[in-house]
């Protein structure tokens, strides 16, 4: 053999060896890599009996189910609909509107909607869309569509969704000759004569065929209607026979879809436990995108007076009969990454927490969301506008089980241009809502915020940070985020690289930690970003690389001895989910959550001009794609075990608590509330690795019971046309309970340290700022340009006097609860604390005054303070 | 190590300066005594891209308009020397039709050592520049258009010379190089666009199959 040969050969076996080898890694690195499954949750449906109520026809038509010391509840087997009766305050709740045959709002469809107790919005086989409605599809076309069982204290509606099918649709077209003969010898002899009318014998086929002029000539329906009494009424023609008649033949078979659909109820001690058990759920001939359920429960009339209490950002009141012709709905914690539209148009707080509140004058009803969150939306409707649906003002779930998108196709115009995606499957999860029936002793938002903090804490999510009726004086955290390593744009003779600035180094960060001490500022919290990996963008976190620019890990430890030491806590910021573009270790195809056309996601910066949520503006390093939750729990895995040696207090997770996508890969789709259990069992290992804290950055329900501390907490409303009020609804559940600071003050839109502060005290938060010890304007062509304010120097008297404003008056209610907030007038609210403490704010320009007190403008007033 | 020796042989970095002083002559030697070298012209070609991203960020204000953040001098280079070799393509593809003598090899040593005048140019100009008022930027552009100028000529002779061409056969084969460039970039850009479109059709049959189904 020939040396070329020869080393072409070796060559090639080289080749092949490493491809083999790429191949078995691909394997087990990431098609095999399967652990996420073990943190999926899983649920059992209970086995029902046979329907027998406790007292039949006990209100009504209403039969009495369950009942405790504190409520009642009925439902009506025969159309569905329940009501709950509330003993302390003699109050009924009804889930359809009483008089709703009188309403002169609503039209035919919108009762339909409001006397149902699931809507199902679905895609037929066609992939079009489609609504039925559990009133219009299920009582109104056969009340035996609808089955009651027993379950342990409650009720089991199995609903069967199926429209009437034209009589067209159920005759067969063609019959074998066997079988015609069959079912015509049962028929009457008149019968059989007509029947000649309308089929013709085929001897080639050996078959009966209706005749051709029926499908198209005039009286079609009537002679349809003939055929379909003489085969199903006269010789007990089924379903089944007509599905092996048309099996057999040339003619496409009805699809109409239809649904099986399980609805439990169970009263508890505190409240109604409705659960959809969608494993339970069949369907024929159609795919269920979405369930709206208890439409019209807790629903308000014109008369009533009261107010829906909606998790808009910090909070919104939307009064009833508001006559705004707009509703408010919302996905709980944000629309899902991989179904949002590349535009975005506003800026805006997700929704943090599950539930929604209607208060009456003296009562109210919280219905929180405690399985299928993810899945979620809320969705409130008031009355009285000139495009109200109805005259009843009504608030509901609606889950979506199902992703589905269009895709536009290549080289077709129209309609065949787009390619309708549904998923095959959907979310298997046992949807649970909870609602709670509030008395006199927890009326408003503030008894909303009381009860749902008792919910929370009764279940173990979260803990009180110390006695709540203590009144011992407590300084509130300073919390300040220090950016370290910052990605900066550096040239090689003219080439152009990546390198890293130190903005703040270890050393630094401690001569300003000193001055604050100094300032008597010693409750510190510090979040320390851009620590590792290359910067504040930094790459995956399975190996962690300290940036050298910064100082030694000793340094390090001797900032976090410091801070410890004054009575502070220093948090090493990491981001897990969002990855950004210039990722080295990081297989953006394989790792990355991908859209259903098999494309990976990868969002970045708003462009101003086009307001696309997928520019970088000139920084690679702010694009960023997701990481899938099916490798999130490697990163996690590896990151923690490569600190266990670090010294830091603990971590700050940027996105871990926020961010919520699924993974649309078409071979294995990763639902939402698949993504939650593994991002909660994510958390859940910060939480209990060793005795380190855990900061969450704009921390959901989820997150928040594991966060020591929560920074960027949502601490305004979201100004939406349709809500009326801003409340400190996350505020006043968490206080006391989780530490929390807003956004940092730094970027804010206000100047005056007045309206900053007071807005701090009126929602008892914590202040927050940035900071880098060299200028800002070092920064000014890296992607972090968003922190255009941060030099310590110029910032450090503001800051200090902001914080020393705010802790005067926050001090004194450090671990105490927030048990009222009242908005006596326009900008002037009181909020009332559990250890006697109640705080005045006046945010107006005008002094206010009443018999219980009088402020200032634009100033504070504490009292019950001794 | 003799053929290393042999490219280092100062003859190689002289010679570039006799072309520079005596263009007729020396291009004629070029093409018939064989005394250019392929590798000193697309190393001109290179110095002559990082002294074109030089100026661009270090000329003074007064005579530069670019943000020089915006420079990237690996991603000039790359565009210096694809229109380099296009031209040399276009050159040669346009006066091999019209018979012209010169072999590839010869068009890339004629353009390569043509650009040496802008090199010499460019760097002194930018130093001025920052010595400069504004309402004095003549001097910059003076010194700018003698080299741009002086590397005109050069090219102009030396295609005259390795094509054997007089001078208005070998304007219009310049004229005739232009256009064979924007043909060959016209064909590229369609190519592409065919290629895409191709996998587009295929990669939309199969997620139709995927998901229509």
């Amino acid at each position: 053999m020939k040396l070329g040969k020869k080393i072409l050969i070796i060559c090639l076996a080289v080749l092949l060896v490493a491809v083999g080898e790429y191949v078995l890694y691909y394997v087990f690195h990431y098609v095999n890599f399967k652990d996420y499954k073990d943190t999926l949750s899983s649920y059992t449906v209970e086995a029902g009996s046979e329907y027998s109520p406790k007292e039949k026809g006990a209100k009504g038509d209403y039969d009495l189910i369950a009942e405790n010391n504190k409520l009642e509840f009925y439902a009506d087997p025969s159309t569905g609909d329940i009501a709950v009766y509330d003993l302390a305050d003699d109050t009924w709740y009804y889930s359809t509107p009483q008089d709703i045959d009188e309403d002169k709002v609503a039209n035919a469809d919108n009762k339909e909607k409001l006397k149902s107790q699931l809507i199902i919005n679905f895609f037929n086989q066609n992939r079009n869309e489609g609504i039925y409605t559990s009133r219009g599809e299920v009582i109104d076309v056969d009340p035996s569509q609808l089955k009651a069982e027993n379950i342990e204290n409650g009720i089991r509606f199995i609903y069967h969704f199926k429209q009437k099918a034209a009589s067209s649709e159920v005759i067969p077209y063609v019959i074998s000759r066997e079988r015609y003969e069959n079912f015509t010898s049962r028929m009457s002899e008149k019968t059989q004569k007509d029947m000649k009318q309308f089929y013709n014998l085929n001897e080639e086929e050996d078959r009966y065929e209706i005749i051709n002029s029926l499908s198209t000539g005039k009286g079609q329906a009537r002679n349809y209607d003939k055929i379909y009494k003489a085969l199903y009424n006269e010789a007990g023609y089924t379903d089944e026979d007509y599905a092996i008649d048309m099996a057999d033949s040339e003619f496409t078979v009805n699809t109409r879809a239809s649904f099986y659909v399980t609805l439990e109820y169970r009263l508890e001690e505190d409240g109604l436990r409705v659960n959809v058990p969608t494993g339970e759920i069949k369907e024929v001939n159609g795919s269920i995108h979405s369930i709206e359920v208890l439409p019209g429960f807790g629903y308000a009339t014109k008369e009533d007076t009261g107010y829906f209490v909606v998790p808009n950002g910090s909070g919104s009141l939307i009064n009833f009969n508001n006559a705004k012709n707009s509703r408010y709905s919302a996905y709980i914690y944000g629309i899902d990454p991989t179904l949002a539209n590349y535009t975005k148009v506003e800026n805006a707080d997700t929704v943090k927490l599950p539930i929604f509140g209607v208060c009456y004058d003296d009562h109210s009803l919280l219905a929180a969301v405690e399985d299928g969150k993810s899945l979620g939306q809320i969705n409130a409707y008031t009355a009285g506008g000139t495009e109200a649906l109805s005259s009843y003002n009504t608030s509901s779930y609606t889950f979506y089980l199902r992703g589905s998108e269009t895709l536009g196709m290549f080289g077709t115009t129209g309609n065949a241009a787009n390619l309708p995606i549904v998923e095959k499957t959907f979310a298997d999860v046992n949807i649970q809502i909870r609602y709670s029936f509030l008395g006199k002793d927890n009326t408003g938002y503030s008894g909303i915020a009381n009860y749902y903090r008792n919910v929370l804490e009764k279940r173990g999510d979260i803990k009180p940070n110390g006695d709540p009726l203590s009144t011992e004086v407590s300084d509130i955290g300073f919390y300040y985020d220090v950016i370290g390593g910052v990605k900066v744009t550096d040239f090689f003779m003219g080439v152009k690289y990546l390198g890293v600035k130190a903005m703040t180094t270890y050393e630094q960060a401690k001569e300003m930690a000193t001055y604050l001490a100094g300032k008597g500022i010693r409750n510190q919290v510090v979040n320390f970003q851009g620590w590792f990996n290359g910067g504040y963008y930094h790459d995956v976190a399975d190996k962690v690389k300290m940036i050298k620019k910064l100082g030694s890990e000793k340094k390090l430890n001797e900032l976090t001895s410091y801070i410890e030491g004054i009575g502070g806590r220093i948090y090493a910021d990491v981001a897990f989910q969002k990855v950004t573009e210039i990722s080295k270790r990081y297989n953006q195809t394989y790792e990355a959550s991908k859209y259903y056309a098999g494309y990976s996601l990868l969002l970045g910066q708003v462009n101003p001009v086009t307001l696309r949520q997928t520019a970088s503006l000139g920084y690679m390093e702010t694009l960023y794609s997701i990481v899938s939750p099916k490798f999130l729990v490697r990163y996690v895995d590896k990151f923690i075990s490569k600190t266990e040696d670090m010294k830091v207090t603990g971590f700050s997770l940027r996105d871990l608590g926020s961010v919520l996508s699924s993974d649309k890969k078409r071979t294995e789709i990763i639902n939402r509330e698949m993504a939650l259990d593994v991002v909660e069992a994510q958390l859940k290992r910060f939480a209990d690795n060793g005795d380190k804290k855990v900061m969450v950055s704009a921390a959901n329900e989820y997150a928040a019971k594991y966060a020591d501390d929560i920074i960027n907490a949502p601490i305004a409303q979201n100004s939406y046309y349709s809500v009326d009020a801003e409340i400190p609804l996350y505020e006043m559940i968490y206080h006391g309970y989780v530490d929390y600071a807003g956004y940092n003050i730094n970027t804010s839109d206000t100047y005056d340290v007045d309206d900053i502060s007071l807005k701090l005290i009126e929602f008892g938060c914590s202040p927050h700022f940035v900071f880098t010890y060299l200028e800002s304007n070092n920064m000014k062509y890296t992607g972090v340009n968003d922190v255009y304010a941060s030099t310590f120097d110029t910032w450090k008297d503001t800051a200090v006097k902001i914080y020393e404003k705010v802790n005067d008056a926050l001090k004194n209610v450090r671990y105490a609860v927030i048990v009222d907030h009242e908005r006596l007038d326009e900008g002037v609210s009181k909020v009332s604390y559990s250890n006697g403490v109640t705080i005045y704010v006046n945010t107006t320009a005008s002094s206010y005054s009443d018999d219980e007190i009088s402020i200032e403008a634009k100033s504070y007033a504490v009292k019950g303070v001794n | 190590m003799k053929k290393l020796r042999a490219f280092f042989k100062s003859d190689r970095f002289k010679y570039p300066l006799h072309v520079f002083s005596h263009p007729a002559d020396g291009y004629y030697e070029i093409r018939h005594r064989d005394m250019g070298s392929v590798p000193m012209a697309i190393i001109f070609v290179i110095i002559y891209s990082f002294c074109f991203s030089m100026n661009r960020i270090h000329a003074s204000f007064v005579v530069n308009d670019v943000n020089e953040r915006s420079v990237n001098a690996f991603t000039e280079l790359l565009a210096v020397l694809a229109l380099f070799l296009l031209f040399c393509v276009g050159n040669w593809s346009v006066t091999c039709l019209m018979g012209g003598e010169g072999r590839f090899k010869d068009i890339v040593i004629c353009v390569g050592y043509a650009i040496l005048p802008l090199i010499v140019t460019t760097v002194p100009a930018m130093i001025i520049s920052h010595g400069i008022a504004a309402n004095e930027e003549a001097f910059y552009s003076i010194i700018m258009g003698l080299g741009t100028a002086y590397a005109l000529f050069m090219g102009l002779i030396g295609i005259m010379t390795i094509h054997n061409f007089t001078l208005l056969k070998t304007l219009l084969s310049v004229f005739l190089t232009f256009v064979a460039m924007f043909i060959i970039i016209f064909v590229f850009i369609m190519l592409t666009d065919l290629v895409d479109q191709v996998y587009e059709f295929f990669h939309s049959i199969y997620l139709e199959l995927l998901y229509r189904g």
